[in-house]
């Protein structure tokens, strides 16, 4: 049944002159783009004309103790980083004021060593305290790590032999507090870099063509950002496609009869969502086959993640589609969706371009990147898809629960309020006893999605005109607890909570929201830092579990007594925050 | 045979549907009647499963419309208010869709399709696309996109609604032909469309139904006195005496040659008969008439 109407709803969209044409032309789009894309990346090699990265020109003033070299001048062609040449003393002075993001010490004769093959250290200090410090440790280390490839490089293709152990050794920032011998300042981490080289013989004849290579090996990291620019573009038209698929029935009043039919709803509902996907599935297949024919892609199995992505957009936008009255209704709301998902798309991607790849792996265009460039792994792909396909799993559950009651297609729409009431009246116990506390304690799993929606869209905005870790750590605190007040909020609609009932059901909203929490950060440690998995989630739940479970208890005192509820908030968010920057500064 | 058991449907807080309970039998064709926003179009969109009851029960056949929707749907043919079609594909196409969702086999189809556009004088338009077609032809359309599974029970909502006389009679003698093998179950605002159709009428107000007999039974019961006009040969006095002696009979007019009198009975009428009467015309008022009674002071 759900393939006729797939086929009927493709035959109906390609009825449209106007479709048909778009569709044909967006199709040949990749030809002029090809061409224009090649521009692009060539204007990016030769200094271009903008940096696609966080922060503008000179964005990451950088210290740096050492004669000028090879590695020198690689790093001042980054367009982000401004370098100030200076000596130890005064380099600590300025990293410690903040005036510097990070300092660089460069081994005397680094190059020449290198070049005779001889063992040779890069430092690089950072200001835990400065927010600048990550994205400049970041450029730095894959600068650095670039160009020790590129010497390793050179030598294995000069001398046809096998590749000689070449290891990059980096103390973890959280495992090392040492200031450098003739530094005393407090806060400052060192991080170090060594290009540890084995002897071979002494022939570095295409030492400098390698260097050339390393360089343009970041500037193609890039082509390969906009290689996704170019294929994002059908992904989010699809939304837009679905979301008209959607409405029309709605406003024509056409989907009555849809109704009548002798099928579940839901199947409606995905016949619309399948048929786009085809659509855009095949369009992306077009484009890859033409980038990989000109060169532009080297592994068509981004299709992969890109085909998550389009599943995550267009499960975003049916839910939009299926809640939307009308077209002006989902308007308003398909842009803020798409700024955040477009934040949480390229705000990931550039994470990963800035070096934070264990990070920035949460989305699937860093995958599309790291095959691209052949550095992709089992682990990182399941990394990348699953969250996203399980939260589209979740909103296509959402989107049809919607889709079978009447209210979204006859109206009156229920407000969101009344949905979060509707399904805490469905999480009901029969037990008195335990009933708020079930309610709480199961919208504390929700309220960590909420929340990461909300932080990554807030703290990106914060950070950028803000730049301060204090700001984002006071908002992250009000957007937890708000989130996770939701749970005591619902309980109450429900049933009527005196003070301890209220502070118990905080407590279980609370704790919800920590084993989520925790179990999610396990996951991230298990791939960034495996070896302190365990640790963390033993330390996370206590400290942060038991933080979340007291602020929110205190919240919920106040919710239930309906009154002092500013204040029983404002003293959550404090205890909230407070733990928050005590976790920073490491005194916990 | 359908059943509604005390269904009632929500709207947000607003009741639309209150306790509605109604038995329809197979084969009969009902005529549901109210005034705007009464409930109607909710009465029958529940009935084609367009709609979830909020509480209650509907049973067709003695099976829950519920837990077999699917089953019970592939019987019910539904001509929606506004034929609200596609306007892409053509006439041939639309009904194949449709035809095919409501599982009428491939080889079928096309036969099914030629007999229904030639029943509704369309048949030389299968090819164009519905985005051509005039607002009766549309209607006319929707009837054969609601008939192509051959359903044993046909829902119309309004299907004369805004359309020119002419059309009107045709679909209304569609219907007559229809009524012969079908249930079918008619919601409108013409209270002569349903007088002249509808075996049965259900009179809705305010999502209660108030009314639900044959058009004879309301009229007798709801019109409680008969009126006729009585042309006498001759206007004798002592007539119209014995006249307004008559407990049960009451002259409302008397005219130069005619009185028009009101009744309960048409045995009242008997003795007047007797005499030498010139003509005789029942004004007795119509299902209009009975509506307004039951709902009219109220929607003032």
């Amino acid at each position: 049944m759900i393939e006729k109407m797939i086929k009927w709803e493709l035959r109906r969209l390609f009825k449209n002159k106007k479709f048909k044409i778009a569709f044909i032309l967006q199709l040949l789009v990749i030809l002029l783009i090809i061409p224009l894309f090649g521009s692009y990346v060539r204007a990016l090699e030769e200094g271009g004309f903008f940096n696609l990265s966080i922060g503008g020109k000179g964005y990451l003033p950088i210290g740096i103790y050492s004669e000028e070299n090879s590695l020198t001048d690689i790093i001042s062609e980054n367009k982000r980083i401004e370098i100030l040449w200076l000596d130890e003393k005064k380099g600590f002075e300025l990293l410690e004021s903040g005036r510097i993001s990070a300092f660089l010490e460069i081994e005397r004769n680094f190059e020449d060593n290198l070049r005779s093959y001889k063992s040779s250290t890069v430092k690089i200090y950072i200001n835990s305290e400065n927010p600048k410090s990550i994205p400049a440790y970041s450029e730095l280390n894959s600068i650095i790590l670039g160009f020790r490839d590129g010497a390793i490089e050179a030598r294995i293709s000069n001398l046809s032999i096998v590749k000689p152990e070449v290891e990059l050794v980096y103390r973890s920032p959280f495992a090392n507090n040492e200031i450098p011998d003739n530094e005393n300042s407090h806060g400052i981490i060192q991080e170090q870099a060594q290009v540890n080289t084995t002897n071979i013989l002494n022939n570095p004849s295409n030492f400098e063509e390698q260097i050339k290579k390393t360089r343009k090996s970041f500037e193609d990291e890039r082509g390969g950002y906009i290689v996704l620019l170019v294929l994002l573009l059908p992904i989010f038209l699809s939304g837009g496609m679905l979301i008209d698929l959607l409405i029309s029935e709605k406003e024509k009043k056409t989907g009555e009869a849809l109704l009548a039919l002798p099928i579940k709803r839901e199947k409606i509902f995905y016949s619309k969502f399948l048929s786009i996907m085809i659509i855009i599935v095949f369009q992306l297949l077009f484009w890859i086959v033409a980038l990989y024919y000109f060169g532009r892609v080297t592994n068509p199995l981004i299709i992969l993640p890109l085909t998550i992505t389009t599943i995550l957009l267009l499960s975003i936008t049916g839910l939009i589609g299926v809640y939307s009255k009308n077209y002006k209704d989902s308007a308003l709301i398909v842009t803020v969706t798409f700024i955040v998902l477009f934040f949480f798309l390229f705000g990931t991607t550039t994470l990963y371009l800035v070096g934070l790849k264990e990070v920035a792996a949460i989305s699937p265009l860093s995958l599309v990147i790291a095959i691209e460039n052949g550095t992709y792994s089992a682990k990182e792909m399941i990394f990348s898809i699953l969250p996203s396909l399980s939260f589209s799993l979740i909103l296509m559950f959402a989107s049809t629960t919607l889709y079978r009651k009447d209210e979204f297609y006859f109206g009156p729409r229920p407000s969101i309020t009344e949905l979060m009431f509707n399904l805490a009246g469905k999480l009901q116990i029969k037990s008195r006893s335990y009933g708020p506390y079930f309610i709480a304690l199961i919208f504390g799993f929700f309220a960590v999605l909420v929340s990461i929606i909300l932080e990554i869209f807030f703290g990106i905005i914060t950070i950028y005109f803000t730049e301060s870790i204090f700001v984002i750590l006071a908002l992250w605190a009000i957007i937890e607890e708000l989130s996770k007040s939701i749970g005591i909020f619902s309980a109450s609609h429900y049933y009527r909570l005196k003070w301890h009932e209220g502070l118990m059901a905080g407590m279980a909203s609370g704790l919800g929201f920590a084993i989520f929490e925790n179990i999610m950060f396990t996951g991230f440690a298990l791939n960034i830092f495996p070896d302190y998995a365990i640790r963390i989630l033993i330390m996370r739940t206590f400290l942060s579990g038991g933080m979340h479970i007291v602020s929110t208890g205190i919240i919920g005192i106040g919710i239930a007594e309906k009154k002092y509820i500013a204040l029983t908030f404002i003293v959550g968010i404090v205890l909230h925050f407070g733990y928050n920057v005590m976790m920073l500064q490491g005194v916990l | 045979m359908i059943e509604f058991l005390n269904v009632s449907k929500y709207f947000g807080r607003h009741k639309a549907l209150d306790e509605v309970t109604i038995q329809i039998e197979d084969g009969t064709t009902i005529g549901i009647v109210g005034p705007n926003g009464a409930g109607k179009t909710t009465l029958i969109r529940l009935l084609c499963g367009i709609l979830n009851p909020s509480e209650g029960q509907i049973l067709v056949n003695g099976k829950d419309f519920q837990k077999n929707s699917s089953e019970i749907k592939r019987i019910i043919g539904y001509l929606p208010e506004e034929p609200n079609l596609y306007d892409r594909p053509t006439a041939g196409e639309l009904l194949e869709y449709f035809g095919l969702l409501y599982g009428v086999s491939k080889d079928k189809i096309n036969q099914r399709i030629d007999e229904l556009l030639d029943l509704v004088g369309l048949s030389d338009r299968k090819d164009w696309a519905v985005s051509s077609f005039s607002k009766g032809m549309r209607q006319r359309l929707a009837i054969s996109r609601a008939l192509i599974h051959d359903p044993k029970i046909i829902v119309f909502d309004e299907p004369t609604m805004g359309l020119d006389p002419l059309t009107s009679k045709k679909i209304r003698e569609f219907i007559m032909t229809l009524k012969k093998e079908k249930t079918i179950i008619l919601c409108t605002h013409y209270m002569y469309e349903a007088e002249q159709l509808c075996d049965k009428i259900a009179i809705i107000d305010k999502g209660k139904i108030k009314a639900y007999d044959t058009v004879q039974n309301l009229k007798d019961a709801y019109i409680k006195e008969k009126t006729f006009r009585i042309g006498l040969k001759e206007m004798k006095e002592e007539l119209l005496d014995k006249i307004s002696l008559k407990k049960n009979l009451r002259i409302e007019k008397i005219g130069k040659d005619f009185v028009i009198l009101k009744t309960k009975s048409y045995k009242d009428l008997k003795y007047l008969l007797e005499e030498e009467i010139t003509y005789f015309e029942d004004l007795t008022p119509s299902l209009e008439e009975v509506f307004i009674e039951l709902v009219g002071s109220k929607n003032d």
